[in-house]
């Protein structure tokens, strides 16, 4: 079935993740970072500089789908010891454009940015109920839908697809009221803390539904589904993230964050958690979220201007010690200093960097 | 008798409501602006500066302690002007082009007008022309450059080309931040300075500036 490796090599990269998923000591697996260069539309983006609003009509679904097929025509089903996945458009902030924020491009900056909707923060908790009852009827949330049909149809035959980009429910809140207005009201728990609950529950929720259609709509790989990292297992299977821990601190998180995040990774069986190594030490309360969560994976990227791998891998073997971990480099020379201790780990690792470094 | 212990404190723990009504007292009570604003109102940002860099204190505490520290100066402002004590510097400040990402941009801000600085923000987005432009025709010490997204660190290397090629770099001072910046970078570019959050961005404009 691969170009590269043959049957043989597949079933020995199945076997090998699911012993990654019970973190068995000595599974070293590696891959390239490449995910960045899959996605035509952030390359379409850059290459016409497309800068502005960012509306559903732009996304031209069939030009998307042909363009995606193009990209992943010569490559094998094997980066490394991961799958290739296919993800849809994930340059698009989808849970933000779904719950209503306003779009913009930013042309060489090949990325997207989300910014407040126009809704009243009074009536932001009634908007998102009636969201949460009607998503099917929400343009952003259709493309999503149709984007993964199509290319289920025209690649899942070959790539297992993943979920999408997802940012997570204190990201969603703060793109609807702006990150300042976010943090000054958690700040303030007499006057917001209910109104702040109530608003991270119900993106908690649209983020499960908005998740679990894709995946429905992937039709699953092989008896399974793969996440973002090209990791296969046997049953629902996504990548969180909340990159709203960078504004917040240990007590914010704990209060507001960590039970939605919870609430999130509990509604399906593999849920892997993505972090960033300037926060793993302080704000990311792991410890908990692994005792209190169904969580099966956590993920660290290491920051350019986070702590250096030496200072990080006291927690990094902890982590590793309770999940699987998975570490993702940013620079050579990380990716050198990680591998160095490879064999410190107690448990399953991933490790990918832009040069592969087995 | 104003506590003016209290008036740090309030800074430090950014309580708003507490810092304008204590300034309001300590202005009432005949005490200058100058005298406010140096011995409780900056002290108080000192403190919340060195528990940030020790991670005793993030984001959003620092966050507050600026937001207090304004609210009080707005209270202050009237007199300093009339005291006619110059700025400690003039700095102009953007997040480069293709990229939208204000809020680091808007702490450094922040931090450097508490400490004294005039700060001209233009904003996000804003292409190399724009910077020369304003570099020509305005007088500043030091130009701000911000960038969130790994893609975009480059147009800092851009505008420095864009300044030399004008005939401007050495007009101004430049520093750059940004989460994928680094000092490395900032030497690769011929930036005068990287800083990597808004406190050491503050203690790195006023030591450029007396080099």
């Amino acid at each position: 079935m691969s170009e590269k490796g043959g049957p043989d090599r597949e079933i020995g990269v199945f076997q090998s993740h699911r012993h990654f998923w019970n973190n068995l000591p000595g599974i070293v697996l590696c891959c390239r970072l490449n995910y960045y260069s899959q996605d035509p539309l952030r390359t379409r983006i850059y290459d016409e500089n497309i800068k502005g609003e960012f509306t559903p009509e732009m996304l031209d679904l069939e030009k998307l789908t042909d363009d995606t097929i193009r990209a992943y025509q010569d490559l094998p089903l094997l980066n490394g010891d991961v799958f290739e996945v296919v993800q849809f458009a994930f340059v698009v902030p989808w849970m933000e454009a779904i719950i209503g924020c306003h779009l913009y491009s930013l042309g060489r900056g090949a990325s997207m940015v989300a910014n407040p909707a126009d809704i009243e923060p009074g009536d932001l908790a009634q908007h998102l109920r009636y969201l949460l009852d009607n998503l099917d009827e929400n343009v952003w949330f259709k493309k999503l839908g149709d984007g993964y049909q199509a290319l289920a149809e025209a690649l899942g035959a070959k790539f297992p697809l993943a979920n999408t980009l997802m940012r997570g429910p204190g990201d969603m809140v703060g793109a609807l009221l702006g990150h300042e207005n976010f943090i000054e009201r958690m700040l303030k728990p007499a006057d917001n803390k209910d109104f702040l609950n109530e608003l991270l529950d119900l993106c908690a929720k649209i983020y499960i539904k908005t998740a679990k259609m894709q995946l429905e709509r992937s039709k699953g790989f092989k008896g399974g589904y793969c996440n973002g990292w090209g990791l296969w297992a046997p049953g629902l299977n996504i990548r969180a993230q909340e990159d709203e821990a960078a504004f917040v601190s240990p007590k914010l998180y704990n209060e507001f964050l960590l039970p939605y995040h919870v609430q999130e990774v509990d509604a399906f069986d593999y849920s892997t958690f993505h972090m960033h190594s300037g926060y793993v030490m302080s704000v990311y309360n792991w410890r908990d979220f692994s005792k209190k969560s169904s969580i099966k994976a956590l993920q660290v990227s290491l920051d350019l201007n986070g702590p250096a791998v030496e200072d990080l891998m006291g927690t990094l073997l902890e982590i590793n010690s309770e999940k699987p971990l998975i570490i993702g480099s940013s620079t050579d020379e990380q990716a050198k200093a990680v591998k160095e201790h490879i064999p410190d780990f107690p448990g399953s690792v991933l490790h990918y960097s832009s040069s592969f470094l087995k | 008798m104003i506590n003016f212990d209290e008036l740090t404190k309030a800074v430090v723990e950014g309580d708003s409501d507490a810092s304008v009504e204590l300034t309001k007292k300590a202005m009432d009570a005949g005490i200058s602006a100058t005298e406010i604003l140096g011995r409780r109102l900056l002290p108080g940002m000192e403190i919340i500066g060195e528990q940030f860099e020790t991670q005793e204190i993030f984001f959003p505490e620092l966050l507050m302690a600026a937001n207090a520290m304004k609210a009080a100066v707005v209270l202050l402002r009237p007199e300093l002007s009339k005291s006619k004590t110059p700025p400690a510097g003039k700095y102009v400040i953007g997040t480069v082009e293709g990229d939208a990402h204000d809020i680091g941009k808007n702490l450094v801000k922040m931090m450097l007008e508490q400490n004294g600085w005039e700060v001209t923000d233009l904003g996000t987005d804003v292409p190399a022309e724009k910077f020369c432009s304003v570099i020509k025709e305005g007088s500043f010490d030091i130009l701000g450059l911000s960038a969130l997204l790994t893609v975009t660190i480059h147009a800092m290397d851009d505008i420095i080309k864009t300044l030399k090629a004008a005939g401007l770099r050495d007009k101004v001072k430049i520093m750059v931040g940004g989460a994928p910046v680094t000092q490395s970078f900032a030497d690769q570019i011929s930036a005068d300075a990287y800083a990597k959050d808004a406190v050491e961005a503050a203690r790195k404009a006023k030591s450029l500036i007396s080099r």
